[in-house]
């Protein structure tokens, strides 16, 4: 069994990339709060979403809908409607976590696949059965790393398949539990889908060093020489206690996993997801070719030292730097 | 004309387990609290400093004439935490209060109460909760003032509303105290034990932002909705949870009950609240849909 | 209609070359239709631009390449990309202002590998409405555009003559510099050996890359 690439697709564009580069399935949000990446200029509208599943579908691929925020009070009709398009428009599996949601999908299309998100902060075996139980989630995504063990007990206790993240970035907090960037900036993460939005985003030059904020927070502080970086509020710089600054939650890295795809295969992961709907398309491309490339080659019996060309991009794209800097390009053949 | 309560929600701070005994025996003696939650909700590592003061605590409070809740952690991570909440339900004839879906799961078929860790920002979500059990919800900090109403109005269960105290805004498996010391969750030291209310996270210009404990982040901000009583009552909510801190919460409760029954204005009640926990700013701005950290001052 | 892959698939450096000259030498009249033509034409290549470009409505956007002596403004009437020259010390208030060398901005207008150099890029400033620049970079992106390829594609004989010259600029360059590339090129395969060398040295004393890599070693039993 080679595990299912599953790739971001943040627009219609990006979604075409990643099945042209070899993904299995593709993840993608509708325009508006009820999916986690609701940020302007992404996401599919209903037609944008019933041409993706047709350029999937027509490849063999898959294609999952997130609709993975919470609704909102006397709003829920909103993300009632994203699933009743979604299933009307042939989705794959949505992708939630709130349990309204859960509850309404399960009643009103129990043959629409389930998938439980980060979002919702599951974290042991006994929570993630919780969901099984009460609605019948096919996959889960996990937010953290099980032991072998846990794998083990988890498909003893629950039928279900399981994905977790191969590569891209991931918050160091527990996901769909998070106000850190609503305490900045007022746009809630699990009402609005958005963190560390940009337009609370501030870049301004004070005595020769670039300072990032976010709303009235200065978040990080590149000397003339670094690289900037995008004010991601657990990500920052921040002095705790009487301690010099220091990045105290999570630095700004990036996960790369691709070491382990031998290793989670034979665990019994049946996914991997590959974190990054807010990024290109050229991106997108090249984080799954590179996967597919070693994927294929790992369930062939290769090692994936044969594979440096692949190990290496995936490696450069990893740390964010070296490409995205807009360093030199080789221009001369 | 429901009664209002005021609830001292769990003690997030490691606290030394003297301090923390004490502190539940003046609570019991003098202070006006309805309820009292008890529990650790946030690092099973410190839950055995308590263990052996948590029974004598829960009789004192029990015959001072407040209802005790036992707090769930925020985060269970793992079998045996979950099996040591088991442990711990089963031996408490009172509420439990859920602050994870793994605990939900252990308290079907009891009346439960949800805490503020478990999202719901909708009314089927909390009704989906009350058919399973749950008989009492204190909602997420986080949920603006239109959202609580909409909840309220739709609810079946008395809501409760955190008016007083940091704001949890985020929990990790991964400890910060630890890592700002160099150390691991598993050797910590119990590095959090040095800020009883939470070690102060600045920024590089700095400016107080947040404040560490543990495993959890708080604001740098303290809720005060004295001035959002009001509207909080005429919504429908009648339950008040004040999370504790180092500060005088005897008189921090007296204030909350004066304002509540009219005999204080919230301006007034706040002037008085800030002497009482120096170094904390106030702030209400996500009730007001605003940035968290923001203060509408009450007029 | 799904986004419509480039006919060119264009490599990086020799067109960037060409059109920065074509740009930098050119009479801005000549450039100015140019831009006029290419944008009246997004809009039936692009159905799905305007819709993505209509949150852009009432916006605008100066983008200031280093290396010409005047700016692009971007406007955006009804969903609809209309960009303009104009001396850079004649702008009008806009709500964001991106400055930086040219190739920075190839990559916003190609929605290219390097679109994220907007972000992690010191050389490029953003200053004003992120957000707009955010949104103006995921639309071109989302809507699989590359105005660059639109640009080396216009009827006419600008595209052409910029094509042309980057062809000429490839044949001049293998010419003069074939020799030194040939060294430069022994040189640098020495270089890639000695880094992967280095890489297996380090590797010999394991570093998980992450907290969730090092997670991820200890919850499989896997030596990282």
């Amino acid at each position: 069994m080679i595990p299912e690439i599953v790739a971001p697709g943040g627009t219609p564009a990006a979604l075409v990339a990643a099945i042209d580069a070899g993904a299995d399935t593709v993840y993608c949000g509708f325009r508006d709060a009820t999916n986690a990446r609701n940020y302007p200029g992404l996401n599919f509208t209903a037609t944008d979403l019933k041409e993706g599943i047709a350029y999937a579908h027509a490849r063999g691929r898959k294609v999952n809908v997130a609709i993975n925020t919470y609704a909102s009070a006397g709003n829920t009709r909103l993300w009632y409607n994203a699933v009743d398009t979604a299933a009307a428009l042939g989705a794959d599996a949505v992708i939630m976590a709130d349990i309204a949601l859960l509850d309404y999908t399960t009643r009103a299309h129990p043959n629409l696949r389930r998938h439980l998100s980060v979002q919702a902060g599951a974290a042991t075996v006994a929570s993630i059965e919780y969901y099984y139980e009460l609605f019948g989630i096919s996959r889960m995504i996990l937010p953290r790393m099980f032991t072998l063990d846990e794998i083990a007990e988890l498909k003893a206790r629950a039928p279900i398949e399981i994905e977790c993240f191969i590569f891209g970035s991931l918050s160091p907090m527990t996901e769909g539990r998070c106000s850190l960037s609503a305490y900045a900036t007022g746009r809630s993460p699990n009402l609005c889908g958005v963190c560390s939005p940009a337009e609370f985003v501030r870049y301004d030059t004070v005595d020769g060093e670039l300072i990032c904020r976010l709303g009235d927070f200065a978040i990080n502080a590149f000397g003339a020489d670094e690289a900037a970086g995008y004010p991601t509020v657990c990500k920052g710089r921040y002095s705790a206690g009487e301690a010099d600054p220091a990045y105290v939650f999570e630095e700004p890295e990036c996960l790369n996993a691709a070491e382990y795809i031998g290793a989670l295969r034979r665990a019994g992961i049946c996914a991997f997801k590959i974190e990054g709907r807010q990024r290109g398309r050229f991106y997108v491309a090249e984080v799954v070719a590179a996967f597919r490339e070693l994927i294929d080659a790992e369930a062939r019996g290769e090692a994936l030292a044969q594979h440096a060309g692949a190990l290496e991009r995936l490696r450069r794209l990893a740390e964010g730097g070296e490409e995205t800097r807009g360093a030199y390009r080789k221009g001369w053949r | 004309m429901t009664t209002d309560s005021l609830v001292l929600g769990p003690v997030l701070f490691h606290w030394p387990a003297e301090t923390l005994r004490d502190f539940y025996f003046r609570i019991a003696d003098e202070a006006d609290y309805d309820t009292v939650c008890l529990g650790e909700v946030v690092c099973s590592k410190r839950t055995s400093f308590f263990a052996e003061a948590l029974p004598q605590v829960i009789a004192r409070l029990v015959s001072a004439g407040k209802e005790v809740l036992l707090s769930s952690l925020a985060l269970v991570s793992d079998e045996r935490e979950l099996a040591a909440m088991r442990a711990l339900a089963a031996d408490t004839s009172g509420l439990v209060e859920a602050n994870d879906m793994a605990v939900l799961r252990e308290l079907r078929g009891r009346p439960h109460a949800i805490g503020p860790y478990v999202n719901i920002y909708n009314e089927d979500a909390l009704d989906f909760l009350i058919r399973q059990g749950a008989v009492r919800a204190c909602l997420n900090p986080e949920l603006p003032g239109t959202l609580i109403a909409d909840l309220a109005r739709l609810s079946s269960i008395p809501l409760e509303v955190m008016v007083f105290g940091r704001l949890p805004l985020a929990i990790s498996a991964r400890c910060f105290h630890a890592r700002a010391e160099d150390r691991t969750k598993d050797g910590c030291q119990f590095a959090c034990k040095a800020d009883s209310d939470g070690r102060e996270v600045r920024t590089i210009e700095e400016v107080p932002f947040l404040a560490m404990n543990g495993l959890q982040t708080l604001s740098h901000g303290c809720a005060n909705l004295l001035g959002e009583l009001a509207p909080l009552r005429a919504a429908g909510v009648h339950r008040f949870r004040l999370s504790p801190h180092s500060g005088d919460m005897v008189a921090t409760a007296t204030l909350f009950r004066d304002v509540l029954e009219g005999r204080s204005e919230p301006g007034a009640a706040t002037q008085r609240l800030a002497p009482l926990h120096p170094d904390m700013p106030f702030a209400n701005g996500f009730y007001h849909a605003a940035p968290g950290h923001q203060f509408l001052a009450p007029g | 209609m799904l986004p419509r892959r480039t006919q060119t698939v264009l490599p990086p450096g020799s067109h960037d070359l060409a059109v920065s000259l074509a740009l930098a030498t050119l009479p801005p009249p000549l450039i100015a239709s140019a831009l006029r033509r290419m944008t009246r034409a997004l809009p039936r290549r692009y159905p799905k631009l305007a819709e993505r470009l209509a949150e852009m409505a009432g916006k605008r956007l100066l983008i200031a390449p280093a290396e010409l002596p005047y700016a692009f403004l971007l406007d955006f009437p009804g969903g609809k990309l209309a960009i303009s020259l104009l001396a850079p010390e004649a702008a009008p208030p806009t709500d964001a202002q991106l400055r930086g060398p040219l190739r920075l901005f190839y990559d916003l207008v190609r929605g290219g590998r390097d679109g994220d150099a907007l972000f992690f890029s010191r050389e490029l400033t953003v200053n004003g409405d992120m957000a707009a620049a955010v949104t103006l970079r995921n639309a071109m992106d989302g809507a699989g555009v590359d105005l660059f390829a639109e640009f080396l594609n216009l009827p006419g004989p600008l595209g052409p003559l910029v094509r042309g010259a980057g062809a000429l600029a490839d044949r001049c360059a293998g010419i003069l510099l074939g020799p030194l590339a040939g060294r430069t090129a022994r040189l640098e395969g020495d270089v890639a050996a000695l880094r992967g060398e280095l890489r297996r040295l380090k590797e010999a004393a394991p570093k998980p890359r992450s907290r969730h890599a090092a997670a991820m070693a200890e919850a499989l039993g896997v030596k990282p």
